[in-house]
């Protein structure tokens, strides 16, 4: 059972699987142009600056990444704001595996606040309407797709293959399918791996690290820190999906709401 | 002249809690809150006498760092959503989350003493609370860490009066002789570490760190409990507490260098380990084979290896340490059984040491000293009678005289 309010986790995995699991969220922050108060030893100053336009709030989260962007705005009513986006009852494995195509970005509560920096990426479609928890999106703000954070896994999943399909030559299911297989062997290697640490390290404490019996079993490490490296490596390449070349009309960045950044 | 800007990623992330499968127990994770924070502080009131009772001389919006004040936080990370709270010696911000009384004994002991001594100056903070909220919460921290500075200031034999402010510069101020306030930040999200170490110290972290805010010379303790998978609150405690030594150690007689890694590893475990917790703040290296059970448990580990000479870390070897990123457990292990054995042997020369390494000149640039090896060598001679040799063989005999063997 996850615990309440957390991230439903599967503590099944081993270390090196929960590693390959995480979502690498950013956290951007929008850095107003220089204060030269905030420069001066004991004087204070508090950031305050408007709305960027949506083209380079999108350009600003962005950066260089060319990967469809995942923007998910984080909420206290959430209990854990990555519930909008992962289920509390379902398996996310596989939730958890397609986001490694996405360039996650997460934004706090506010972003909505009428001076957030970036308040356009998340304004509401139309006046009235609530804005998405969360949406996908291309890297330059294109194809704009919000979802409210209550949104079933299948559609979910079928958002994310969406954008999938439309940014990499490659297929992601295939990768998916062997992914879940590398993950299991890798709690194989590592369930396997800390078993003989633990045996290195009793037959150390009790007979020295001279101990003829540690030999087989340093060689036994070996052979399975080789065999995960070759998990992993695999885990690159499976990653490693080709982008196809960028559309030539690619849907416009939708148009900012009200803000007077610049 | 300051060091460089010193930022410590600590992965601090041995857990039986983990180990075990069990689930994670770190504060405030069952979080329901929804929307802000109340503005007053529901035990004080805001009211002076109040205050005092519980140690607290100011709230936000406060100064906070390199000219910046609290506001521009809120600003970066939400309104209403950070207590902030000001004692003698910190400013913490603390955006744990609300949450049940731990079931599990031994935290819920640690936390109830707490309240019951926060409760004893005040009333109005209850005594046993079920249910920890987020102001609650800032209030046990401000006491652990008070009571933390109090400890330390102990152990290395000084007061606040060895510290008057003398002027505006690193080793003039009253804080251990740093001119500002140390700072802590305890946040539930690793979002809001992140933006914050974007955004204020131009890093990237998400779990623990702690940074030199050079602006305005001070050292900051900041964490995320949601990163600590498998923490429970004792092991939070420690954690902060063992961040805080760090920065304490460094600040004392002004951040100009830091003491040998050994000797302010070896203190801040010390120190830390006083809270009974199952963590313990290291990082196996991939290289090293630790068995899970026991992990915890330093007396026993570093007694079973002190058996083998072959596996002892010689004196001149852990002198000369300046990489954290390459101590181990059995490195940290080691260090903390070094600074016991110190402290257990002569308390007031072993304060005398560490007094004596943190009153040398910096090197060039703000450098670690380049005699403070040596030095470390000398005061070891003076205050202890014993060079590396003695110290690595006394040291052994001591362990495997004192140390319990299961």
């Amino acid at each position: 059972m996850a615990p309440e309010g957390g991230a439903p986790i599967d503590y099944r995995r081993g270390r090196t699987a929960k590693k390959v699991l995480n979502i690498d969220w950013a956290h951007p922050v929008w850095q107003a142009p220089a204060d030269p108060a905030a420069a001066q030893p004991g004087r204070t100053s508090a950031v305050v600056d408007g709305p960027l336009p949506a083209a380079k709030a999108y350009a600003f989260v962005a950066g260089e990444d060319r990967r469809p962007l995942l923007v998910l705005r984080e909420c206290d009513r959430c209990k854990g704001t990555d519930h909008a986006l992962l289920s509390r009852t379902l398996d996310n494995e596989q939730t958890l595996l397609l986001t490694r195509w996405f360039h996650c970005i997460k934004l706090p509560t506010h972003v909505t606040g009428a001076q957030h920096p970036l308040r356009n990426l998340f304004a509401a479609p139309q006046a009235g309407e609530r804005a998405p928890h969360l949406f996908f999106a291309d890297s330059d703000g294109g194809n704009r797709r919000g979802l409210t954070g209550e949104q079933t896994q299948t559609e979910l999943w079928e958002t994310m293959f969406e954008y999938l399909e439309r940014t990499y030559a490659t297929d992601a299911r295939l990768a998916i399918r062997e992914l879940r297989i590398l993950l299991s062997q890798l709690d194989k290697v590592d369930g396997s791996e800390q078993e003989v640490k633990s045996r290195i390290d009793r037959e150390t404490e009790k007979n020295g690290p001279r101990s003829e019996k540690l030999k087989p079993m340093q060689a036994e490490l070996r052979k399975l820190q080789k065999e995960r490296d070759g998990l992993l490596a695999r885990e690159q390449e499976l990653r490693q999906l080709a982008f196809k070349p960028p559309a030539k009309a690619a849907a416009k960045v939708p148009a900012p709401a009200a803000g007077h950044g610049g | 002249m300051a060091a460089e800007p010193r930022r410590r990623t600590l992965a601090a992330l041995v857990s039986f809690g983990l180990a075990l499968g069990l689930p994670a127990q770190a504060p405030g994770r069952a979080a329901d809150r929804a929307g802000k924070l109340p503005t007053v502080d529901p035990y004080t009131r805001g009211e002076a006498e109040a205050m005092a009772s519980l140690g607290v001389v100011g709230y936000g919006p406060m100064p906070w760092a390199d000219g910046k004040s609290t506001a521009a936080v809120d600003a970066v990370l939400g309104e209403g959503r950070i207590v902030w709270l000001e004692t003698a010696h910190y400013r913490l911000g603390c955006a744990l989350a609300p949450a049940a009384m731990p079931e599990e004994a031994k935290v819920k002991k640690a936390l109830l003493e707490d309240c019951a001594a926060l409760h004893k100056k005040l009333a109005r903070v209850p005594e046993r609370p079920k249910r920890l909220e987020t102001w609650l919460w800032a209030h046990v921290y401000a006491l652990r860490l008070e009571r933390h500075y109090a400890a330390v200031s102990a152990l290395l034999g000084v007061s606040d009066a060895d510290f008057p402010r003398r002027g505006p510069g690193l080793g003039e101020g009253p804080y251990l002789g740093m001119p500002d306030k140390y700072l802590v930040l305890l946040f539930q999200k690793q979002s809001d570490l992140s933006r914050y170490a974007d955004r204020f110290c131009g890093a990237r972290e998400d779990t623990s760190m702690r940074h030199f805010h050079q602006g305005s010379n001070q050292l900051l303790t900041a964490c995320a409990t949601e990163g600590l998978e498998g923490y429970d609150d004792n092991s939070v405690h420690g954690h902060v507490l063992y961040m805080a030594t760090n920065n304490l150690l460094c600040g004392l007689r002004g951040y100009l260098y830091p003491l040998p890694l050994w000797l302010s590893e070896g203190i801040a475990h010390w120190l830390s380990r006083q809270v009974d917790s199952d963590t313990v703040n290291v990082q196996i290296l991939d290289s090293e084979a630790v068995a899970e059970d026991k992990q915890a448990n330093w007396p026993v580990k570093v007694r079973r290896r002190a058996q083998f000479e072959e596996l002892c870390i010689p004196f001149a070897t852990m002198a000369a340490w300046q990489d954290f990123a390459t101590m181990g457990y059995h490195a940290h292990a080691q260090a903390w059984s070094r600074v016991d054995y110190l402290i257990q042997r002569d308390r007031a020369a072993f304060a005398g040491l560490v007094g004596a390494l943190k009153s040398l000149p910096p090197g060039e640039g703000g450098a670690a000293p380049t005699e403070l090896v040596r030095e470390t060598g000398r005061q070891l001679g003076s205050r202890f009678g014993l060079d590396a040799a003695a110290f690595d063989r006394e040291w052994r005999e001591w362990v495997l005289r004192t140390y319990p063997k299961k």
